[in-house]
């Protein structure tokens, strides 16, 4: 329980905040919680059961079109919710059975694949607009704080469904079994664990959360096209943002998605030429000093031993 | 005599060429512990991997009590009530150790579904195995004497039927080896079934009612402690390839 007292307090703060913001700091604490909700959803299946699933934004894309689709035929915006969760555990279901036979790198690069393949199916379907993408209709309000606000704690709420998850997910029998499927596949079925319905239920999680997330961004931005949604550089940004703030913990992604978000807003305006290298040498950095995330460095009390071991363990 | 609880019929397993566990038949009865052992290849951990369905058998049949578990899956066949230990420890790194232990009475035949109830019960196996003062540890840091008890621990956690263990003394001094053989016979007397991999004669000698003997893939010999080691091919294929090699660098 204390553990969760500090992060009350934080949502506290994110709740009552958006009226003291500028457009330009609410664009930013959106982006910020969005990427920790898809961090948090990344963590289930890359954290948690250790499989890097580098094509995870696939049900983000999913999430954006199924939504898309669905309001240009004159749904509105919650009803698509459901067909978008539907469309992604399907997938991940479906796509899961073959795929999360493969191990490591080979699922790595398979689950990247398979996203390639979904965007360039996108890429010529008529009713999802092919390459040309699709508009949707705008979100009415009073004025556009109000709007912005609005998708905010849309963001939000999803935020707080997929860190409620996981803290169940900590103390409960399947995340147990997620966890030493992460370690040994042969030694969790030893144990009893059915392996394959496991690792198909964590992608299935995964894929919610993710696909959720973007149903909310396709409504937000209201112009979407598979380039976008479908960008694989955003698998790798949920990647780093778990890997420096903590895999599989509950607030490891979080704190990374702040770090990052923050870290590349401040690179991109200091540095507008050399942004990218500068970016990737702070996360070579955080990787290879602390290997656990920032998150392992907070709870455990900052020591110069501990940093200097932590370079010794992560030279080959 | 007791029941039959394992059986197993023309048991075969090839790699390739290599015929690893040739045509093996044996029967292990309820409430014994049954030593298998042979030489370094011998074919005793493909055979284990085989009962608890780690690999799928090349041919024959295996029986738990009248349910055929051949070809069944490893997480099936370990919620019926046979669990193992593995000669490599595999402990689940990351964890504590009561959290290893834990994850054994999730998914075991025990069936604790609540946090606290898998805790509880971790609690007791730790204390059983001695691992009591470790228990808030990181597995991690654990030496080998103390992970293969983070094995016996993980599998009994499952409250098995029927336990397997290849190889829980290999590595360990002789105190260490003195307590696990305690151990064991103290699982024995509950009521579980024991089947014991061992290298170390005196530990299977001294625990097993019966044994087997592996050699090349094929039973060589099968009956009590004695008479395994009065009979001459086992003399001559395991006992006298060590003896001599003893000898030798003596
Ligand atoms: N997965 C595998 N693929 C190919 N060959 C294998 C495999 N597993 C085992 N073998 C071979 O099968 C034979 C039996 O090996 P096994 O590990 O069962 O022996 P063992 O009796 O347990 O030996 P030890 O006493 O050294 O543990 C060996 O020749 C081994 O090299
Ligand atoms: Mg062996």
């Amino acid at each position: 329980m204390k553990k969760h007292i500090i992060p009350l307090i934080f949502l506290v703060i994110l709740i009552i905040i958006p009226p003291f913001l500028s457009g330009y700091m609410l664009r930013i604490l959106t982006a910020v919680v969005m990427f920790a909700t898809l961090t948090e959803a990344i963590n289930i299946i890359a954290g948690y059961a250790g499989y890097p699933a580098f094509g995870n934004v696939v049900f983000f894309g999913m999430g954006a079109y199924v939504t898309a689709i669905l309001m240009n035929h004159g749904f509105g915006f919650y009803l698509t919710l459901i067909p978008s969760i539907v469309t992604a555990v399907l997938f991940a279901v479906v796509i899961g059975f073959p795929v999360l036979r493969l191990r490591g790198h080979y699922f790595a690069i398979a689950s990247l694949g398979v996203n390639v393949a979904v965007m360039e199916i996108v890429n010529n379907l008529k009713i999802a607009g092919a390459a040309e993408g699709l508009t949707l209709p705008l979100k009415k309000g009073a004025n556009p704080h109000v709007v912005y606000t609005y998708f905010y704690y849309l963001f939000l709420v999803v935020l707080v469904l997929s860190v409620i998850f996981t803290i169940w997910l900590e103390k409960n029998r399947f995340g147990f079994g997620l966890r030493a499927i992460r370690v040994d596949e042969d030694g969790a079925l030893a144990m009893g664990i059915n392996t394959p319905l496991y690792k198909t239920l964590a992608w299935s999680y995964s894929a919610v959360f993710t696909a959720l997330v973007g149903s909310i961004y396709a409504y937000w931005i209201s112009y979407i096209d598979p380039e976008t949604v479908f960008d694989p550089i955003i698998s790798v940004k949920m990647f780093v943002m778990m890997l420096i703030g903590g895999a599989s913990t509950v607030y490891g992604p979080l704190i990374g998605a702040v770090l990052l978000e923050l870290i590349a807003e401040v690179v991109w305006s200091k540095f507008v030429n050399i942004h990218g290298i500068v970016l990737g040498a702070i996360i070579i950095l955080t990787v290879i000093l602390i290997p656990k995330g920032f998150l392992d460095l907070f709870t455990g009390g900052f020591s110069w031993r501990r940093l200097v071991q932590n370079i010794k363990e992560n030279m080959i | 005599m007791s029941e039959v609880i394992l059986k197993g019929r023309g048991v075969t397993k090839k790699f390739g060429g290599l015929v690893a566990v040739n045509s093996v038949d044996f029967d292990v009865y309820e409430g014994e512990i049954f030593g298998i052992i042979g030489p370094n290849g011998a074919g005793k951990t493909t055979l284990m991997n085989l009962i608890v369905g780690l690999l799928p058998l090349s041919d024959g049949e295996i029986y738990f009590r009248n349910v055929r578990i051949s070809g069944k899956k490893p997480y099936y066949i370990a919620r019926l009530g046979i669990a193992r230990t593995f000669q490599i420890v595999k402990p689940f790194k990351g964890m504590t150790v009561l959290e290893n232990i834990m994850v054994g009475a999730f998914f075991g035949h025990g069936n604790y579904t609540s946090y606290k109830e898998a805790y509880e019960r971790a609690e007791e196996i730790a204390n059983l195995v001695g691992l009591w003062e470790k228990r808030d540890e990181l597995v991690d840091h654990l030496n080998l004497a103390q992970l293969k008890r983070i094995e016996l621990a993980r599998a009994l956690a499952l409250e098995p039927e029927v336990l397997l263990l290849d190889e829980v003394m290999a590595g360990l001094n002789p105190t260490e080896m003195e307590k696990i053989m305690d151990l064991v016979r103290d699982i024995n007397k509950k009521g579980v079934t024991v089947i014991m991999i061992e290298h170390i004669m005196k530990a299977v000698m001294g625990l097993s009612s019966r044994m087997m003997v592996l050699h090349f893939g094929t039973k060589i010999a099968e009956g009590t402690p004695e008479e395994i080691s009065q009979n001459e091919d086992v003399i001559k294929a395991y006992l006298g390839e060590r003896y001599s090699k003893r000898r030798k660098s003596a």
